[in-house]
């Protein structure tokens, strides 16, 4: 790419590959929802969602609001899968006997962390069967390079 | 954040960018340089990630020497993430006195690390530096020696 590319140009290539980039992530984080690959997805969303703000101007007015209310969606499931993921790891940091959590705050945090994935894996099922990826490319008309 | 349709990616980015920085340093001083209370982080902390990732949009534009910058943020945002992650246990986990004491010493300390690390990241000069690379000029943050000087130095003047 050279530096005289047109602002329009350079927006569709970015968003392209911030959607496949996106596009990737969901798929690891629905195979193996753990806590990297949880925290690797929220990141990429909000890459994606800074490119939609910055460059909203290219894009149909809402084909963007859609896209964005479908990733904030994802990303309140995500935060209370992380929120758990954080307290867990701090509850079993904590090293002496005194300090040990009790066996049902963890339990708790645990099931409420399961509850979440579900509605997270849920969620990209019903992502996937759509071809979101495929949809947005075409709804932000991302193919025009 | 508006963007000149007739110009390239570079011009844009280099009206746009040195314009963030200035807001975002601006930010920085307002949350971190008072004693304002931890809660109203979040809004610096999402701020942070805005201005890391568009300045992420524009990297072919900058190449490799943007990373430098990338990093002085994500540093930044490590250290606020830390804060919040104190702050989403708090809310998360039953209260007992030994449990509240341990949280309250550790939201101190990472408070204290965040503290730090803004003034070497608003050491002397630096906003300056910033805004002449993102306008196209040369320039590169501080080394990591000094920023730790100026950090050093700005600590004592806040001391005495």
């Amino acid at each position: 790419m050279s530096n005289k590319t047109g602002i329009h140009d350079y927006a569709i290539e970015q968003m392209n590959r911030l959607l496949t980039a996106l596009a990737f992530e969901v798929h690891s984080a629905a195979k193996k929802p753990g806590t990297e690959e949880i925290h690797n997805l929220r990141v990429s969303i909000r890459r994606f969602l800074q490119g939609l703000e910055l460059f909203s101007e290219f894009f149909p007015k809402w084909e963007v609001k859609k896209i964005r209310k479908m990733l904030k969606r994802m990303l309140q499931v995500t935060s209370s899968i992380r929120d758990r993921d954080i307290t867990l790891e701090f509850l079993a940091g904590r090293e002496s006997a005194a300090q040990m959590p009790s066996t049902a705050q963890v339990k708790r945090l645990q099931q409420e962390r399961g509850a979440y994935q579900r509605q997270f894996v849920e969620m990209v099922r019903r992502w996937t069967a759509r071809d979101f990826s495929s949809k947005w490319r075409n709804g932000l008309s991302l193919r025009a390079i | 954040m508006k963007l000149n349709t007739g110009q390239s990616a570079s011009e844009n980015a280099r009206a746009l960018l040195p314009k963030m920085a200035r807001k975002y340093f601006d930010a920085g001083r307002k949350f971190l340089g008072g004693k304002r209370p931890p809660e109203e982080l979040h809004d610096f902390r999402m701020e942070t990630k805005r201005f890391r990732y568009t300045m992420e949009l524009f990297r072919p534009v900058y190449g490799p020497n943007l990373d430098r910058y990338l990093k002085a943020l994500h540093e930044l945002q490590s250290a606020l993430g830390k804060v919040s992650d104190y702050q989403v246990i708090e809310g998360m986990v039953a209260r007992d006195r030994n449990l509240e004491r341990h949280l309250q010493r550790g939201l101190k300390g990472k408070l204290k690390n965040l503290r730090q690390r803004w003034r070497a990241f608003d050491s002397d000069g630096e906003l300056k530096r910033w805004r002449t690379y993102l306008a196209g000029g040369h320039s590169r943050p501080g080394t990591k020696r000094s920023k730790a000087a100026a950090a050093k130095k700005s600590a004592t003047r806040a001391r005495g």
